[in-house]
């Protein structure tokens, strides 16, 4: 009997190894065939214009624009209108693709590492890679959720250490504070007027 | 002979001293037993003669003295960490320093009428356990309403970037003329570095002068008690140096030992000894620093060899030439650390302020 539930328990471990392994192993497939697109646009672009409209519906479909944007704004979100919510996450994605895609030149392509991918909660996993870039070495953290039934998605992208989404939230703290759904709207509308 | 009436004073007192003293012991044989009270749980005590064991470090609870909770339940698999709730426990905290419970963390507050600004922070009074950045929610709330992962956990992010900044109306004045200074001077002696010098050139100035810096990265090795590592950035000094021809090129690369060896700084080192950031500051050309990280600067400006140049008798007029390089062949990458930072920023002063706190934090975990 004994022995009965030393193999079962030995089993269910193995088992609960192979979830973990699927887990991180499907985040770090998905995030590397979204990298991979993202380099062959990089790669096909003349100008920067061209690699960011090229750029743009990949990142679409690959960043949860909604749970960045959400949690850049923090738990003053709550206090947005429907309407309020949606301009945010309008405004924030514009700036965040313009951010992704003005670190690519055209026609320079990156040297992606990907060195471990480790779950941190259930449902999230962070991908550690190293990419090589115009003769400089960058770590970059991708941090991936898989929200019910609709796949992996990025939420945050971790740059040499700065969170974009920790970084968004200590600049919209501030304007929350002081005037709160409507300020924070109208620095998002100045900043995406202010960079194009 | 008949006590006299000071002698029976005395006797009181002892007797009373006495009782006081005694009294656990005498309570624990009328029934009211004494436990210990630990994060393992609650545990009876066995009295030897009804006495506490000898030489112990535990602190004793009467039964009457633990909490509800822990007295309903006198086994020794009570968990204090189970219940979310605030409990009255024995003010001494038997908390062991090696099993870090929960700590009080960002509050979410009752919904607020639409379009208030939110309160100030420091009104925030109610707790909840902590939610860290990117742990699932459900680790956070009590077991008895789980939570499934979600992406609504608004406040994952609220502790990530947390300075004192008591002098910002003069940071961002200082901030102002030294945006000034890299847009209207830096960026355009950067230009000019970095045209009129090619790449493999600037490497190599570079490398020599990161070379030369290396008694700042190995006395703060030392420092942070990591011999291994300054063993490791003399070897990286030594192959450089003999391998590299005086630094020009990185041999060291070559290693991956050496390659990825972590640098270090006296700032770094104040952080691993436990010192906070402290204020946030802008000092002037220099950019943003954390007061720890300016005396830092000051302890790494000591360290550095460059600076020894004029006191080892050579003259000013040499040091400059010699200091100057190493000023501008760092330029264009502070600028385009600072561009990735504000050009899409809502807020460059705060974008800058945090992108710094976030980096020094990364470097002094490693």
């Amino acid at each position: 009997m004994k022995t009965l539930h030393l193999l079962l328990s030995i089993l269910a471990a193995l088992s609960l190894g192979d979830a973990f392994a699927s887990t991180t192993g499907d985040a770090e497939n998905f995030l590397k065939k979204a990298v991979g697109e993202i380099v062959e646009v990089a790669r096909k672009s003349s100008d920067s214009a061209t690699l960011a409209a090229g750029v743009r519906p990949i990142l679409l479909k690959t960043i949860s624009f909604d749970a960045m944007t959400r949690r850049s704004v923090g738990p003053g979100w709550r206090q947005f209108t429907e309407s309020e919510q949606k301009e945010a996450i309008n405004l924030f994605t514009a700036l965040v693709i313009r951010t992704y895609s003005s670190k690519f030149t055209p026609g320079e392509l990156p040297e992606v590492v990907y060195k471990s991918a480790s779950e941190t909660a259930p449902g999230r996993v962070e991908v550690s890679t190293a990419a090589l870039y115009q003769g400089s070495k960058y770590e970059i953290i991708y941090r991936l959720e898989e929200p019910a039934g609709k796949g992996w998605r990025v939420t945050d992208v971790v740059i040499e250490g700065v969170s974009i989404v920790a970084n968004y939230r200590g600049q919209f703290d501030a304007q929350f504070q002081s005037g709160g759904a409507r300020a924070v709207l109208a620095s998002l509308q100045k900043s995406a007027a202010l960079s194009k | 002979m008949s006590p006299t009436p000071s002698t029976r004073r005395i006797a009181f007192v002892f007797s009373s001293v006495l009782a006081v003293i005694l009294a656990p012991t005498a309570e624990a044989q009328n029934g009211n037993r004494i436990y210990t009270y630990t994060t393992e749980g609650v545990a009876p005590v066995d009295l030897n003669n009804g006495r506490l064991p000898k030489n112990s470090s535990q602190t004793y609870y009467l039964e009457s003295a633990l909490p509800n909770s822990a007295r309903a339940k006198p086994t020794p698999k009570v968990t204090p960490k189970a219940t979310p709730k605030p409990r009255a426990t024995p003010k001494p905290k038997p908390t062991p320093k090696s099993k870090p419970t929960p700590k009080p963390a960002k509050i979410r507050e009752p919904e607020a009428p639409k379009h208030a600004p939110a309160p100030a922070q420091s009104t925030k009074t109610t707790t909840i356990t902590v939610a860290k950045k990117n742990t699932s929610p459900a680790s956070s709330k009590p077991a008895s309403k789980p939570a499934p992962p979600s992406v609504d956990d608004l406040d994952d992010y609220g502790d990530t970037v947390k300075v004192s900044d008591p002098i910002e109306p003069v940071n961002r004045g200082i901030f102002w003329i030294n945006h000034q200074l890299y847009n209207y001077v830096a960026r355009p002696i950067s230009k000019v570095y970095t045209t009129v010098l090619p790449k493999p050139v600037r490497n190599a100035v570079h490398n020599v002068y990161e070379n030369i810096e290396y008694p700042v990265r190995v006395v703060n090795h030392l420092l942070q008690g990591q011999p291994g590592r300054a063993d490791l950035e003399t070897r990286k000094f030594v192959v450089n140096t003999v391998g590299g021809v005086g630094g020009i090129m990185k041999v060291s690369d070559r290693f991956p030992d050496l390659a990825e060896l972590p640098s270090a700084d006296t700032g770094q080192t104040f952080a691993k000894w436990g010192i906070g950031h402290g204020p946030f500051v802008v000092l002037p050309v220099i950019g943003p620093r954390s007061a720890r990280d300016t005396v830092g600067f000051a302890g790494d400006m000591a360290l550095n060899p460059l600076t020894w140049v004029p006191i080892g008798g050579v003259a000013q007029a040499i040091a400059l030439p010699l200091t100057t390089p190493n000023t501008v062949r760092n330029l264009d990458n502070r600028l385009r650390v600072y561009d990735a930072a504000t050009e899409n920023a809502v807020d460059p002063y705060t974008a800058v302020r945090g992108a710094y706190i976030q980096s020094r934090d990364r470097t002094t975990s490693k």
